[in-house]
């Protein structure tokens, strides 16, 4: 970033380039990182979180590559078949290789489970930031809002709006969106509150800085990182919210072979081949347990640390 | 001030080390400190922030948090005990009936959810040998009421049955001495008292400390980061710097002629109408990272008298001036410190 | 470094003109409000008050004594409830939108806490060019990163830190050089040596002094430590819950102080060079809450001269000396004592032999 001044004659003149840290301080800052890095992964939760966290996102990127068969393959000659050589893990009712409809259902899931918390996050914080630095009615409403949608059951709200707007990964997303929003919005408009408080705000409005100027630059960036933690923590719930939509018909529509679906179809055939259903299952559940040991451990890393700014002078 | 005739020495530090843990380092607070308080006098203990003051104040009676560690020395209470050596239940017994500390902060020292005058009695109740009776607690909380007059507030039996945060700041820093003094101790530790505190209502707890210590023949040791504190109130000051004593002597003497240059530079660097329009000394630089070894005089990169001895010897501690003892390579004589232009103390 | 400031005998405009400023602030919600007698804190309770260019005018008190908030209230960053702010002659006590943005340019605020008034998750960079930013300054009427940090004697590489990799001392200069980044007019400094060691106290107020002598920005200072106050200022304002007691040029507040407060707080100050000095209190007592305050004079529970007429009528400021101001019914009688008669007994009452 090159920058320009009047040096003292008036004249412009470039001023060299803003000098890069002091290594000192970078080597402090890399050292915080990597501590918390390796707090994480100290804990055996956070190990085995990470883990497998890290596992089932590279089988959901890489799961087209890996999949032995296209998951929508269907082969009437062998139907509901128990592990073999050919299909590791068995084939459903159509013949479809369970294995590969597995891992398309891991990138199902992931997708869905992040872009919906992802999205309740962003429109969560927007709710939350408006209402509580604007307050008066702008406020009033918001809050009413979220009590509103979150006096319903979470189920029952998803059930009633995919019924009404068709199931279809969008409106999946969606709705799994509108259910985990309040969440955000308050959780935000608390720390928006707390934090208008604080001297800097003040400050800066004594500098002249508008409103908007004030929210998207000095607090939003100071609230942002408990809600990436919420995110963390909600992705679990994320990933079993669309499998049980999917289970009940009303997530991804067939053939996506969401592990919901996978479960549903299965359950026909379960005294016969229970192999489907035993397969999603512990499929689900590693997913959602290492989704929910990562995000512990990070928030307990993270979250004493947010607030303990350490002054580097020795 | 009249000058204390130096009697038995109440507290005799010597030599004492401090370390801190922090992330798998250790850093060496306190090298090897020697101070003596003695009997009857009140001592400034002054430093700015990073000096070792407050350690040097916790550390006797082993009140340090937990990453820290006495690693060498021993303090000698009374010329018969030494407080780094004896066990729990002994400095139990100290804390408290020999040695009492005041803090900074009287909101935090006080207990919010219980009254003044229990907590009063609490602190005699819990030196007390035997069982405590009734009849005891009544005493002490008649004992309480008695403090709390001496140290002047108005009204003490309403103040006993009042909460920390009814009484206002002032208050509480008084009550807190009260608590102090009520196990008669020999010795006070003041930890910043007044710094939290607004300069008129300084005034006052300072005549207070004063009145209290020529009261009982009372031993202080005030701590402070404010110089013009000491010099209202102490008889000797103690001048500390990157962990080290740099110059200890008499009041007076050092206020009016300092000889270490630290000092020196503390002295000017305090603004005043005098020095209107004229710009204040500041000490430029910063207070040596404590971590690794530092050779030399730890003041010398700052100090305006630097030589190239400074840099590489540490200085002996020598007597010098009026009554002073300073740590510094200019006032000792068997240096090799160049001595030509040297300014007259 | 030039010789001393002698108070300009030419008449300077006035800059900042506070005129019966009133804040309080009301207990409880909304709906309270409304219903019952108005209980709360009169921060400020009726404060006149002149800075003209160029000037530097500290305001002295106490905690509770409300000088912060009338500071804030000057600039507008909390609600005036009563009064009226005039800068360079323009009324801004109701101004909003873009008319108060610009006198922002003009009037500044250097804050108590360093580092919580920096925003944390911004870069100094960053903070020292958001003034321009938010005023649209065209790029060459600023001053670069680098200018500013050498404005306030900092090293260039701080300017990739954050906040909380600064000092308190550094915090408080890039606080500095943000408030002067657009050649303010005016600076409010609101504790500028707050919590600093002796050294770096000294740094700072060298600062301000050669900042004032070269651009000639109006400063005030707001402290509870006279000493800083007699080293800057040209006039002093002395405040006791949220009143002012007494103001004039400095020389006169130190040589010949009115009021038996000013008295007070200057004997109080622990000097250094008079170690035969037992500065005993001159004033007993603390400081009543805010939100009781005493009837009549606000000071008369711990005035050694207070009489009658003390406890029950206000006294209002008026000029005993040529430009030197006294809110006291006694000033006469303060003024020919030489000496402050020891305090009234508040609080000693007697001692158990």
């Amino acid at each position: 970033m090159a920058l320009v001044g009047t040096g003292g004659s008036g004249d412009p003149v470039v001023v060299a380039e803003v000098v890069p840290v002091d290594s000192e301080v970078l080597r402090a800052r890399g050292a915080r990182a990597r501590g918390a890095v390796i707090a994480v992964l100290k804990t055996p939760g956070g190990l085995i979180g990470t883990i497998i966290v890290a596992g089932l996102v590279i089988i959901a990127i890489f799961g087209p590559e890996i999949a032995p068969y296209p998951f929508g393959q269907i082969n009437v000659n062998a139907p509901l078949q128990g592990p073999t050589l050919h299909h590791l893990l068995g084939t459903d009712q159509l013949g479809r290789d369970l294995l590969s409809r597995l891992i398309y259902g891991t990138r199902i899931a992931l997708e869905v489970a992040v872009t919906a918390v992802g999205a309740a996050l962003v429109a969560g914080l927007a709710l939350g930031l408006l209402g509580g630095y604007l307050g008066g009615i702008v406020d009033e409403v918001v809050v009413l809002l979220m009590d509103t949608f979150q006096s319903f059951p979470a189920i029952v709200l998803a059930l009633a709006l995919l019924t009404v707007l068709g199931p279809s990964l969008r409106n999946l997303i969606s709705v799994i969106a509108v259910t985990f929003s309040p969440n955000y919005a308050r959780t935000s408009r608390a720390l928006v509150l707390t934090v208008k408080q604080n001297q800097y705000v003040v400050a800066e409005r004594a500098l002249g800085a508008g409103r908007l100027r004030i929210m998207v630059r000095h607090i939003v960036p100071n609230i942002v990182a408990p809600l990436f933690i919420l995110m963390a923590m909600d992705i679990p719930s994320a990933i079993a919210a669309e499998a049980g939509l999917s289970f009940l018909g009303l997530g991804v529509p067939p053939p996506n072979p969401s592990w919901g679906s996978i479960l549903s179809d299965g359950f026909n055939s379960i005294y016969q081949a229970p192999w489907a259903v035993l397969f999603a299952s512990l499929a689900l559940a590693f997913a959602t347990v290492g989704f929910l040991m990562f995000g512990e451990a990070l928030r307990d890393v993270l979250d004493p640390r947010l607030r303990g700014v350490s002054r580097w002078r020795a | 001030m009249a000058s204390v005739t130096p009697g038995d020495v109440a507290l005799e530090i010597e030599d004492l080390a401090v370390e801190y843990r922090s992330r798998g380092s250790h850093v060496r607070v306190l090298p090897g400190v020697d101070l003596s308080l003695n009997r009857g006098e009140i001592l400034g203990l002054v430093g700015e922030s990073g000096s070792g003051k407050s350690t040097l104040a916790l550390a006797i009676l082993r009140l340090l948090p937990a990453n820290g560690r006495i690693v060498g020395g021993q303090i000698t209470l009374g010329g018969e005990t030494d407080l780094t050596a004896i066990s729990e239940e002994s400095l139990r017994r100290v804390r408290g009936q020999k040695i009492a500390m005041v803090f900074q902060d009287p909101l935090t020292s006080l207990n919010p959810v219980f009254r003044i005058g229990s907590q009063m009695v609490d602190v005699q109740a819990a030196h007390c040998d035997h069982r405590v009776r009734r009849t005891d607690r009544s005493e002490y909380l008649a004992r309480a009421v008695s403090l709390l007059r001496q140290v002047g507030l108005p009204d003490p039996e309403q103040i006993v049955r009042a909460f920390p945060h009814q009484l206002s700041g002032g208050m509480r820093q008084r009550v807190v001495i009260a608590m102090a003094l009520s196990l008669e101790p020999e010795l006070l530790i003041a930890d910043e008292p007044t710094s939290a505190l607004d300069v008129t209502l300084e005034a006052q707890i300072l005549t207070l400390l004063r009145e209290i210590q020529a009261d009982r023949d009372l031993s202080i040791l005030f701590v402070t980061h404010d110089l013009s504190v000491v010099a209202q109130i102490c008889h000797r000051v103690v001048v500390m710097y990157a962990g080290q004593v740099v110059e200890q002597g008499e009041v007076a003497d050092v206020f009016k002629s300092p000889q270490h240059p630290y000092t020196e530079a503390l002295l000017a660097a305090v603004p005043s109408r005098t020095q209107r329009g004229r710009a204040l000394a500041s000490i430029p630089g910063q207070v040596p990272s404590l971590l690794g070894e530092l050779a030399g005089c730890r003041f010398a990169s700052r100090c305006r008298y630097q030589q190239e001895i400074c840099h590489s010897d540490a200085p002996r501690v020598v007597n010098s001036g009026a009554s002073q003892a300073v740590r510094c390579h200019m006032r000792d004589p068997s240096s090799s410190f160049d001595r030509k232009p040297v300014p007259a103390p | 470094m030039s010789e001393s400031q002698q108070t300009p005998t030419r008449r300077r405009r006035t800059l900042l003109e506070i005129e019966d400023l009133n804040v309080f602030f009301p207990d409880g919600g909304k709906v309270a409000r409304l219903i019952g007698p108005r209980q709360g804190v009169r921060a400020v309770d009726g404060v006149s008050l002149e800075v003209d260019e160029s000037e530097v005018v500290g305001i002295v008190g106490e905690s509770g004594s409300g000088k912060t908030t009338l500071a804030l209230a000057a600039l507008r960053l909390t609600r005036a409830t009563r009064g009226r702010i005039r800068f360079a002659g323009a009324d801004i006590t109701r101004l909003r939108g873009s008319g108060l943005r610009r006198t922002r340019r003009h009037a500044v605020m250097i804050f108590q806490d360093p580092h919580s008034s920096l925003s944390p998750r911004m870069k100094v960079s960053s903070l020292l060019m958001e003034p321009y930013h938010i005023h649209d300054v065209p790029r060459g009427e600023r001053y670069s990163v680098a200018e500013l940090l050498r404005m306030v004697e900092l090293p260039e590489r701080l300017a990739n830190r954050y906040p909380h990799e600064l000092s308190g001392g550094q915090a408080r200069r890039v606080g500095i050089a943000r408030a002067l980044a657009l050649r303010p007019r005016l600076i409010v400094a609101d504790e500028p040596t707050a919590g600093l060691d002796v050294s770096a106290a000294g740094a700072i107020l060298n600062l301000l002094q050669s900042l004032r002598e070269e651009y000639g920005t109006a400063y005030v200072i707001i402290t509870h430590a006279l000493n800083v106050v007699g080293y800057l200022a040209d006039r002093i304002a002395v405040m006791y819950l949220g009143r002012v007691v007494e103001q004039g040029p400095a020389e006169s507040i130190y040589d010949a102080p009115l009021h038996p407060y000013t008295r007070a707080l200057i004997a109080a100050i622990p000097e250094m060079d008079s170690r035969a000095t037992n500065a005993t209190a001159l004033v007993s007592g603390e400081i009543p809450s805010p939100r009781n305050p005493p009837p009549g004079c606000h000071f008369h529970p711990r005035c050694p001269f207070a009489a009658e007429v003390c406890r029950t009528v206000e006294p209002v400021l008026e000029e005993a000396r040529p430009a030197q101001w006294v809110a006291c019914h006694r000033w006469r009688d303060v003024a020919a004592t030489p000496q402050l008669p020891d305090a009234r007994p508040v609080h000693t009452a007697a001692r158990s032999a």
